[in-house]
């Protein structure tokens, strides 16, 4: 099954009720991927919801994700797994949270057990209509394991050759 | 002031934070989202709710308008290398998503300025092509939601270039939430990422890779 664990710290306005639904939501979330279905994965979002993925790509409403992820699960990611833990959830209102994630997918040859090569980061936020939760923002981005000065001087480096007025 | 191994970090955070953030003065951010009511309250009778849209609409372009202004706080912030008024726009505490995915949360807005300014007044010179003064960007207002009267979903649209190349720029998608608080719309979290498609994505990720 899926891991996770919620360390819900800094909570403004939380009741145990309402981390315990954002806790199942993220993990409706995992078991949708899991299973390939994108109808359930668009399902946990709310209709006019932001989806930014880790190419930075921005789909725009429940409908596209939801047909966007089948798309993905029965291509790019058919068979992969999600592993994914909520790092931090915070209550900005009774009605709305902001939730911090990392995970990774394993490929369909990795046991549970394997750590995903490639960890992300998202931010997520979360509002209750009715009195269900569902998603209404979503950012991932793949988490870099270097040396961030060698990023911002790359980064310089890289805007330098690009740019570099012609000879 | 020696630095501690912690302030060290910090800074060298900032280094590619503020690479990827500089702003431009001569462009503002723009904000997109059109004059609407908000949905909740779409639902009354035909003559309340033209009075209700009405104040509503008048709010909600007021807080729009605020919320461009805290975009530009950033930008100008960091265009004239004030850390401290690059880092007004942010809550007291929030949660801040660096381009490489460093997480850094409940960052106070103290040590977000006091980031930047050791940043904008370090040794530009380490790097080995251009400083950072070179570095421009612009940052556009891609689409404000307002999830309630006092909380929005704010996408912006990076664009950074060289001050001496203008016209070729690297993109970024950056995802904020914004709140009201104490009457200010502040940023409460920050998630700044490359865009990574097309031919812009393959200068990201030749850079991410090096």
């Amino acid at each position: 099954m899926n891991e996770y664990s919620t360390q819900a710290s800094q909570s403004l306005t939380s009741n145990p009720v309402d981390e315990a639904a954002i806790c199942a939501l993220f993990e409706q979330l995992v078991n949708s991927w899991n299973q390939g279905a994108g109808d359930a994965y668009g399902e946990l979002f709310e209709e006019d919801a932001d989806y930014v993925a880790f190419d930075g790509s921005h789909t725009k409403g429940r409908a596209a994700i939801a047909i966007q992820h089948q798309q993905l699960f029965d291509t790019f990611l058919r068979g992969t797994r999600l592993k994914g833990q909520i790092d931090s959830m915070q209550f900005l209102s009774p009605d709305v949270a902001l939730i911090h994630t990392t995970g990774g997918t394993l490929m369909s040859w990795q046991s549970d057990a394997s750590i995903p090569g490639r960890k992300s980061i998202q931010t997520l936020v979360a509002r209750k209509r009715d009195g269900k939760w569902y998603f209404v923002a979503f950012h991932n981005t793949r988490i870099r394991p270097m040396d961030i000065e060698t990023i911002a001087s790359g980064m310089t480096n890289l805007l330098w050759q690009k740019l570099r007025p012609s000879r | 002031m020696t630095p501690t191994i912690t302030q060290m970090s910090f800074s060298l955070i900032g280094v590619a934070v503020s690479t990827t953030l500089l702003p431009t003065l001569q462009s503002p951010a723009v904000a997109t989202i059109p004059n609407q009511c908000l949905q909740h309250d779409q639902h009354h009778n035909p003559t309340g709710a033209t009075m209700t849209c009405r104040a509503l609409t008048s709010t909600q372009q007021q807080d729009t308008a605020a919320i461009r202004q805290v975009v530009q706080k950033m930008q100008d912030g960091q265009n004239t290398q004030n850390g401290a008024q690059f880092a007004s726009a942010f809550a007291l505490e929030h949660d801040y998503i660096v381009i490489n995915g460093t997480f850094i949360p409940n960052y106070t807005r103290e040590a977000n300025a006091r980031t930047h300014q050791e940043l904008y007044d370090g040794d530009r010179q380490s790097s080995l092509g251009g400083n950072l003064n070179q570095v421009g960007i612009l940052l556009d207002v891609a689409k404000i939601r307002f999830l309630t009267p006092e909380i929005a979903v704010v996408h912006l649209k990076s664009q950074s270039y060289l001050t001496t190349r203008p016209d070729k720029k690297l993109e970024g998608i950056i995802t904020t939430v914004m709140q009201k608080r104490e009457d200010n719309w502040q940023i409460v979290a920050f998630h700044n990422a490359p865009l990574l498609e097309g031919e812009n994505g393959r200068g990201w990720i030749n850079l991410l890779q090096q």
